[in-house]
């Protein structure tokens, strides 16, 4: 037992039993055993794969040149018998007589072969980090873009959809209000608003003079934000915090967009926050709130493109793994009182059950992450 | 007048930043701060400023007596004949050999030089002339007395290492922030050579993902060369054909900023490595923060002392489960992080390796 109380033998002899019971449940091993050394080199070789590399064509320059960096060192050699010995005598009196020449001829030829070294390690670094380019383009997810982009008009008229059951923009300002006091003075910006919609957030930040810019993806709401004069752009929010230069934003806000993206997109945009706010800059992510049973039949499940629906828990793991500190969960936009069940009538011990039950079906329909970088 | 004492220390090849190296330039540090004006003589430096050529060597052990000390770890032959010279009290530096059924089948030229390097060790293990072994640990001093060094004569002395020049580099910008945005669950440091264990470690991921179902990223951070390329490809393949091969990350040699980046961008660090003399990464792994958790290797689980967190060749379940453990568990990881680094710390701070290194020296005399 250490100083923190931990023993790890003891963790080691309990990870085994989880391990052994684990192993129970899932059944044997897929995995292949692992091949010794000489199996592996036979199985390969007999695919036509790596070979060995003792062939010397394929040995490093560097070390086949190193043999052979002293001139004075060569061995000599004289075909002529007799007269071969005598001739290798005066060939071993010139070199000697030669030697200070031929040591600074060796320095050289070490400095060049260093040299060599240094720029075939360039090049392999470079050869390298083109490799990591090439796997990064291959691997790139499609993109905010493509994944979370509005339906085309031909399978859904989601712009109607949102018009109809997202509100006005009077409705959604007032939804929105409670965060405008993380943003007070224009030192507190630039703030970037991902998937800003009609741009109701921008249109407050601009009121008190801070500057900032949104991007959304569905026509009209650019159309229409720009038409008021916000500085709002087409684009996949992604490719916009790829953009931004580091450390560059006071602040990062985004309200009921992430739900419609998947879980890689999610991390990625958390990933790229941290990295494109200035230390002690704001991250607001507000979703809506899976936990409440009454949000998950309505809010939820009403939008056919909501993909990942994530508990506030999930959410505030992950912005932690993403780096962010002073993570709070705020919740917001009430459940109508009239939805709810109603307790005044009721007797004190059938009341409490009632209020139990209307806090797990009637939690608050939205939560927001809002986090320092 | 007075002359400060002589000492020489023979080396094969030295570059900054390998292990021996780093050993080499700590054991001068601490010679000079003890009086000693120090010579170093390599056949290749990489840091060839800090070295004159072998050859030199020959005239000026002639001239000399003072300390000398041979650094063996791989074979060298004109090294050897360099000892016959040696007329003041000469410690035999023990890096250890890996094994040449290593290379065996994949090239043959390291294969036949860990051989002969093997045989030369065996022959420094019977010398008459040497005044003290330093083996870099436990493991090594028995292998050296069972090849018949005198077991009174040999002394283990952990390698001397620079972790404060690694924890006090700034990483590198560019690296990290490629690898912040590609974080690796698990991090190896070590050079791709096969005795190393990336093999296990490969189908380690493999069985995490049997187990729960997610894929763990991998990095393995260390110098790969041009004669152990087929070794590369075969790792390859291997994660090829486990469906892994997008999550496996083989850099390449690094710097030390980019080896900054390495652990400053990973979770955990694993080593299933086959054969070790010391394992400094280890220790610089500990030092870095990360949880460590290791193969079943004498030198390692004797590095890792009372804190190693080990598993056997059959017990790739259970490693994967720790893995997960730790990497879902913040609580855990903390708390064996911060066991390890105690233990680490105390055992094997630069400090106390510089002062043990002296008290032998001052043990053997000028």
């Amino acid at each position: 037992m250490g100083n923190t109380g931990i023993n790890i033998l003891d963790l080691v002899s309990e990870v085994q039993k989880e391990a052994d019971a684990l192993r129970k449940n899932i059944g044997p091993s897929k995995v292949p055993v692992q091949q010794t050394q000489s199996e592996a080199l036979a199985a390969a070789a007999l695919r036509g794969g790596p070979k060995s590399s003792a062939d010397p064509a394929r040995a490093s320059v560097p070390s086949r040149l190193y043999n052979n960096v002293h001139p004075a060192e060569a061995e000599l050699h004289s075909h002529r018998g007799q007269l071969g010995r005598v001739i290798i005598f005066f060939k071993k009196f010139f070199r000697q007589m030669m030697r200070p020449a031929l040591d600074r001829q060796a320095s050289f030829n070490q400095a060049l072969i260093q040299s060599l070294e240094a720029l075939m390690e360039e090049n392999r670094s470079m050869a390298r980090n083109l490799e990591y380019l090439e796997n990064e383009i291959a691997a790139l997810p499609r993109g905010a873009a493509q994944e979370a982009s509005p339906p085309s008009a031909r399978d859904f008229n989601y712009e109607g959809f949102q018009e109809r059951y997202r509100g006005s923009s009077e409705q959604v300002r007032e939804m929105q209000s409670h965060y405008e006091g993380y943003f007070s003075e224009p030192a507190d910006g630039p703030v970037l608003d991902l998937g800003c919609g009609r741009g109701e957030f921008l249109e407050v930040l601009r009121e008190k003079s801070i500057p900032c810019s949104g991007v959304d993806l569905a026509d009209a709401a650019v159309t229409f934000a720009k038409k008021r004069g916000l500085d709002i752009e087409k684009r996949d929010l992604i490719q916009a915090l790829e953009n931004s230069a580091d450390q560059s934003l006071g602040g990062i806000v985004s309200f009921q967009v992430i739900e419609h993206l998947p879980l890689r997109s999610i991390t990625r945009v958390l990933r790229l926050a941290k990295q494109k706010l200035r230390p002690g800059g704001i991250l607001i992510l507000e979703t809506v709130n899976i936990a409440s049973l009454y949000t998950h039949a309505n809010a939820f499940t009403m939008d056919p493109t909501h993909s990942l629906a994530l508990h506030p828990l999930t959410l505030q793991f992950m912005a932690e793994d993403a780096r962010f500190s002073d993570i709070n969960i705020v919740y917001g936009a009430e459940v109508p009182s009239e939805d709810k069940l109603e307790t005044s009538d009721l007797p004190p011990e059938l009341s409490e059950n009632f209020r139990r039950l209307n806090t797990l079906l009637f939690a608050p329909q939205d939560y927001a992450i809002i986090a320092r970088a | 007048m007075f002359r400060k004492p002589v000492a020489v220390i023979l080396v094969p090849t030295l570059s900054f930043g390998d292990a021996t190296g780093t050993d080499v330039f700590g054991m001068r540090e601490a010679l000079q701060s003890a009086g000693y004006e120090v010579r170093i003589f390599a056949d290749a430096a990489g840091a060839a400023s800090e070295a004159k050529p072998a050859r030199k060597a020959f005239s000026f052990l002639r001239r000399h007596r003072g300390l000398v000390i041979y650094h063996h770890g791989i074979q060298w032959e004109s090294g050897t004949k360099l000892l016959d010279l040696v007329r003041g009290p000469l410690m035999i530096r023990d890096h250890n050999v890996t094994p040449s059924r290593f290379f065996e089948g994949i090239n043959d030229d390291y294969s036949e030089n860990t051989r002969r390097g093997l045989e030369q060790r065996r022959a420094l293990a019977s010398r008459s002339n040497v005044a003290r072994y330093l083996p870099c640990s436990n493991f090594s001093a028995s292998e050296l007395t069972s090849f018949g060094a005198n077991p009174a004569l040999v002394t283990p002395l952990p390698p001397i290492h620079n972790i404060d020049r690694l924890i006090n580099t700034d990483s590198d910008g560019e690296t990290l922030k490629r690898w912040s945005q590609n974080p690796a669950d698990i991090l190896f440091v070590g050079r791709i050579a096969p005795n190393k264990g990336h093999r296990r470690l490969i189908r380690i991921a493999a069985i995490y993902r049997e187990l729960f179902g997610e894929s763990l990223r991998v990095r393995f951070v260390g110098p790969i060369a041009d004669e152990l390329r087929a070794w590369q490809q075969l790792l390859e393949e291997d994660a090829g054909k486990m469906g892994l091969r997008s999550q496996i990350d083989i850099t390449g040699a690094v710097s030390v900023e980019e080896l900054k980046a390495a652990y400053l961008t990973s979770r955990l660090f694993v080593s299933c490595s086959e054969h070790e003399g010391f394992c400094v990464p280890l220790v610089e792994a500990s030092a870095m923060g990360l949880p460590i958790l290791i193969g079943e290797q004498s030198a390692m689980v004797e590095t890792m002392g009372d804190v190693a967190m080990t598993f056997g060749k059959t017990q790739d379940d259970a490693m994967a489960t720790m893995i997960h453990r730790l990497l879902k568990s913040p609580v855990d990881r903390e708390n064996v992080r911060r066991e390890q680094q105690l233990s680490m710390e105390r055992r094997f701070a630069r400090k106390v390796l510089l002062d043990r290194f002296l008290e032998i020296v001052h043990q053997v005399g000028t």
